[in-house]
């Protein structure tokens, strides 16, 4: 009991911080409210002042006599147009903000996600989550358009609509307020309840049949060379039943909350008209105001409309928040230096008995090694010894447990690790090619680099015969994940923009892959000359001929 | 449809009590039938809608069920091997998504057609004879409706395709830079890039509203008629009530009733998004559904052919084609001796994947002829055919699941003496038998929790499991380390007594395992023989052994 107090605490922390990232457009929400809230109050008028000029102009033509009759149809003219524009005003507001947040949100996320790259964001490294995270920014748009306006709306409608009934009585106003927070609130809130179960039971079966259909389709050729694709396809089979049994019941909670509404309207009307036609019958009210009030009753639940519908989208933009919010709480690795040395007096780097553990594992101990400014060594291994940890501690994706890494007279710990980067230029596997043009790509590295060096640095790297072999040359466009290359030729593309890259230092992680030993040989003497002043450490698998070399 | 009247009677007995309360001063007792009568409807209009939205759900899931098991099925006939072949996360999009949106054009597109197909025209043909005057405002409003509803549906039609695109360029731009962070971080572009999203997402923000712009002009004018409609059918209504050319109960009928015919026709202006959606949907299941298989195995071939547990293997004049424009194999013949290994070499792109996945069924030749101990390929059924072959691909599939299912796989009533000597004839019985959970280790999406050698050899495992006269291996060690490789190897060379073994290879050490070596280069054999003959008598072959296979052996 205890437990679900506090969860539901969170919940409302949540919700109030997800509405905080709303509060910088509050203008334009107030003038969405405002508009839906009168594109309401203008339909409910509508039909209220119609029903009571029928009544009037009926009671009129029965005595025979004339009534002011210009006022109340002009009323009716007004509303009518009142509620059309209005709407479309409301509309046009409400998706513009829409749009607007969006962008910010998107902006805001990137911001606050950048610097937890690449340490933190190394837990999440999948195509598929990352398109989780964008489609939970785009959840998070529900907030405002189907959450925030209707509920104000409804509050704030449902308040007025109460007023107006106790102005003729007030048991009139207390069946208006129990109705609209029966059909705006309870009923909602208490089928949201009941569905909650079946909710993450189909969030829980989905990704099931997800998951067993991503198999069958990756997997396909095992499943059908071991005779298992029947037993595979029975799996998905289930699930897909089971997904469609829970969706069934869902919808039922939905019809239910529609009927229940309907019944809850079709009681306030008649309770309504129980206890407005003893006052007619006392004379303390005349009878054309029940024909009113009954159709305002019948109309007033226009207000809480949207209502079922924002306690259905609750849950699952609550969860979207919840992740959001929990990436970017993530504490970066790095810490930035509070008064950072804004100058670097040499490039001489060196490692002092560093080291470093990655959850709990110790990949590099009491490691040293010093790199003289223009010099150049490699660094030769085999996998899983550290060498792609070095590149990490130098770049300041992580920070090193003990020992010290210095550049120049100070500790890269005093630079600030961006200021720190203009200086440094890497090539490693794990660099990502854009989805972008190959120009593109490469001036990423130097963003007004001439079509000569853009030529030189291709060159060096072994990638420029390739490149000027494609029909659009450097304007090829590269697909996603960049898999018209082959791997060799994509690592070969991501040297010659390290290259380019005007940096003191620069770090080459097995650049030669894919090349033969005479490519490799020619590949790195035009680097070496190509980089003469520049220190630069290659990572490599074999030794190199002509540099010192470091085994690790 | 039955709940359309109930909205008709409804508006009619709301009328009559509003009649009797304000011209016949009726008291309360005298209605009570009424209110109670009123109330029933709304009880009986909530049991309807109940009943209807239950159904059309039961109706849309069958449907559901029903594609995409169909949909499966299809991709497991077109095999792993087809043209243009995409991202595999696309097609599993397809059966999920798009089957789960075509739900909403059944459960609320297709109702609310048949809603405004009968219901305003019940109302107008009660209202008619009450009064034309009014009815005649229904009638002229609903047809100008309908042309701004269709207005719209084109609009968003148009908004659909274009933004939908925008949109996906913007949002795979924005998983592009989040995957590609630290690489602007090291090019110092990390801070830049905030900007470019935020123009990006912009120019999508601004285009999308001129769209939209022009699709609310067209609501603004269905709302506008709608509401004058009311208007006008009140006031005219008014006037003649005054006159006394009118009772009230009609007048107050009508007024309660012209609502309601709106009501319905804009319900289905705003479940014409459920259409469009249903559409896109359809498009990327017809998407699915085209693609063509590139193997024409006869399924209704169930005639039993021995083969026997010895294979002897003939290509005979094999050319095949993955589209009209790319001949993959131009004419291959060669003969595959029984337990021998035979491997396959030449460049990546020369035609040996191909020639696995012709043994492996997922393709057909476009012309000539595989035998199996002198018997076409073709006569068998690929079930049974596939029963005796084994395959462990250059990256081996492991479901999520145990180890012990994942080996299971090739034979599931395997025993666990079976499990664990196929285990160790593929090297990883040891490392299996030291982790904590051992054979019921749950390993992840891709196997992941295992190394890539540690992968390898479990699928290994799966393939000695199935105890079968033919074993394909595709590229088996490459990208693993030299460790991982001998093992492999190791396991291999223990099979060869016994099997019959086709191989594509990417080092050295498996190519002089081989007792033939195959050499293809752009889908023609060029030279066989063993290693060793080759390198005396092949100059290419040398070439080409000394470029790309003795690198790996260092």
């Amino acid at each position: 009991m205890k437990n679900l107090q506090s969860n539901k605490q969170t919940n409302l922390a949540l919700f109030l911080r997800l509405s905080k990232l709303f509060l910088p457009h509050w203008k334009l929400i107030s003038a969405g409210v405002f508009l839906s809230l009168i594109t309401v109050l203008a339909s409910v008028s509508l039909l209220s002042l119609s029903s009571w000029f029928l009544a009037s102009m009926a009671v009129a033509g029965v005595a025979k006599t004339t009534m002011n009759y210009f006022t109340p149809s002009a009323g009716i003219r007004m509303f009518a147009l009142t509620r059309a524009v209005s709407r479309y005003l409301e509309r046009l507001i409400n998706h513009n903000a829409t749009l607007k947040i969006l962008v910010d949100l998107r902006v805001w996320f990137y911001r606050k996600i950048e610097p937890l790259a690449p340490a933190v964001l190394q837990k999440y490294h999948s195509a598929d989550i990352f398109s989780r995270i964008k489609a939970d920014i785009d959840t998070l748009e529900n907030v405002y358009v189907r959450i925030i306006v209707p509920t104000l709306t409804a509050l704030i409608a449902g308040g007025l609509f109460v007023y107006f009934a106790s102005l003729y009585s007030a048991k009139l106003a207390l069946i208006e307020a129990l109705g609209l927070s029966l059909g705006g609130f309870i009923i909602p809130f208490i089928l949201l309840k009941l569905s909650q179960k079946s909710g993450r039971e189909i969030i829980k079966t989905s990704a099931k049949l997800r998951e067993y259909t991503l198999d069958n389709i990756q997997g396909l050729g095992e499943l059908l060379v071991y005779g298992a694709i029947d037993r595979q396809t029975k799996k998905i089979d289930e699930q897909s039943k089971k997904l469609a049994k829970l969706q069934e019941k869902m919808a039922l909670y939905n019809s239910l909350s529609q009927a229940f509404l309907m019944i809850v309207i079709g009681v306030s009307v008649v309770l309504s008209l129980a206890i407005v036609i003893p006052l007619v019958e006392q004379e303390s009210m005349p009878a054309v105001n029940v024909a009113m009030l009954a159709i305002f009753v019948l109309g007033s639940f226009e207000a809480v409309s949207g209502m079922s519908q924002a306690f259905n989208l609750l849950p699952q933009t609550l969860m979207a928040g919840r992740r959001v919010f929990e990436l970017i709480d993530a504490k970066p690795t790095v810490v930035e230096p509070k008064n950072p040395i804004k100058k670097i007096d040499s490039f001489d780097l060196a490692f002092k008995s560093v080291t470093f553990s990655y959850e709990d594992r110790v990949v590099l101990q009491n490691f040293s090694f010093e790199l003289k400014e223009g010099e150049k060594i490699a660094i030769v291994g085999r996998s899983g010894k550290g060498k792609s940890t070095i590149v990490n501690l130098i770049a300041r994706f992580y920070d090193f447990a003990s020992g010290e890494i210095t550049i120049g007279k100070h500790s890269i710990r005093e630079y600030e690790s961006d200021f720190l980067r203009e200086h440094i230029s890497i090539a490693t596997q794990e660099n990502q090619i854009f989805n972008k043009t190959i120009r593109d790509n490469l001036l990423l590295a130097k963003e007004n680099a001439t079509d000569t060096e853009l030529k030189e640095v291709c060159q060096a790297a072994q990638i420029y015969d390739y490149i000027s072999s494609l029909p659009n040359g450097f304007d090829t466009w590269m697909d996603e994940l960049g898999s018209n290359f082959s791997g060799g030729q994509k690592r070969r593309l991501v040297v010659a923009r390290a290259l380019l890259k005007p940096a003191k230092i620069l770090i080459l992680d097995e650049p030669a892959e894919g090349l033969d030993k005479d490519g490799e040989k020619r590949m790195l003497r035009e680097i070496f000359d190509y980089k003469k002043s520049t220190s630069i450490l290659v990572i490599s698998h074999s030794k190199i001929e002509g540099i010192r070399e470091l085994i690790i | 449809m039955l709940s359309g009247f109930l909205v008709i009677y409804q508006a009619w007995i709301l009328a009559s009590i509003l009649n009797s309360v304000i011209f016949k001063n009726a008291s309360l007792d005298e209605i009570k039938n009424e209110l109670l009568i009123l109330i029933v409807v709304f009880i009986f209009k909530a049991i309807l809608t109940l009943l209807s939205n239950t159904f059309a759900h039961k109706f849309a899931s069958n449907i559901k069920i029903k594609l995409r098991d169909n949909l499966l099925r299809h991709l497991q006939k077109v095999g792993p091997i087809y043209p243009n072949k995409k991202h595999s996360g696309s097609d599993v999009n397809t059966l999920i998504d798009a089957v789960e949106s075509i739900e909403k054009y059944y459960t609320l597109y297709m109702p609310s057609v048949v809603f405004v197909a009968v219901i305003p025209i019940a109302i107008l043909i009660v209202a008619f004879p009450i009064d034309w005057i009014s009815s005649l405002i229904l009638l002229v409003t609903a047809p100008v409706i309908v042309f701004f509803m269709i207005l719209i549906g084109k609009g968003a039609q148009k908004l659909n395709q274009k933004q939908w695109r925008q949109l996906s360029r913007l949002s795979s731009h924005f998983i592009d830079a989040l995957q590609g962070l630290p690489t602007l971080k090291i090019f110092n572009g990390a801070k830049k890039e905030a900007l470019i999203i935020k123009r990006l997402a912009n120019e999508y923000k601004d285009r999308t509203m001129s769209v939209l712009k022009v699709a609310f002009l067209s609501s603004l004018l269905l709302e506008f008629f709608s509401s004058v409609g009311i208007a006008m059918v009140a006031v005219t209504i008014g006037f003649r009530l005054m006159y006394g050319q009118m009772e009230f109960i009609d007048g107050m009928f009508l007024l309660l009733i012209a609502p309601e015919f709106y009501m319905y026709i804009r319900n289905m202006g705003s479940s014409y998004h459920a259409r469009m959606e249903g559409i896109g949907a359809a498009e990327q299941i017809l998407e699915l559904v085209e693609k063509k298989s590139l193997n024409n195995f006869d399924s209704t071939n169930k005639t039993k052919l021995e083969i026997g547990d010895t294979l002897e293997i003939e290509f005979r004049d094999v050319k095949f084609s993955y589209d009209k424009n790319q001949e993959a194999l131009k004419g291959i013949n060669l003969k595959i001796k029984p337990n021998q290994m035979t491997v396959f070499i030449g460049k990546s792109g020369s035609g040996k994947s191909t020639i696995a996945n012709l043994l492996l069924g997922f393709i057909t030749p476009t012309s000539g002829k595989i035998l199996i101990n002198g018997k076409s390929l073709s006569e068998f059924s690929l079930e049974e055919w596939r029963q005796k072959v084994a395959w462990m691909p250059q990256f081996a599939h492991l479901f999520k699941g145990t180890i012990k299912e994942n080996i299971k796989l090739a034979k599931q009533d395997a025993s666990e003496e079976e499990l664990k000597e196929a285990s160790k004839f593929a090297n990883c019985d040891e490392f299996i038998s030291r982790l904590p959970n051992g054979y019921d280790t749950l390993i992840g999406e891709k196997g992941s929790g295992l190394s890539g050698g540690q992968r390898q050899r479990v699928a290994l495992a799966r393939a000695f499991l199935k105890e079968v006269p033919l074993l394909v291996l595709d590229e088996p060690t490459a990208s693993l380390d030299k460790k991982s490789e001998e093992f492999i190897e190791a396991g291999i060379e223990k099979l060869k007594q016994s099997r019959t073994i086709v191989a594509i290879a990417h080092r050295l050490h498996t190519i002089k395992m081989a007792e033939q070596v195959v050499i293809i280069n752009d889908g023609k054999i060029l030279d066989s023989g063993s290693h060793s003959e080759l390198m005396k008598s092949n100059e290419f072959y040398k070439e080409l052994i000394k470029r790309y296979y003795e690198k790996f052996t260092i």
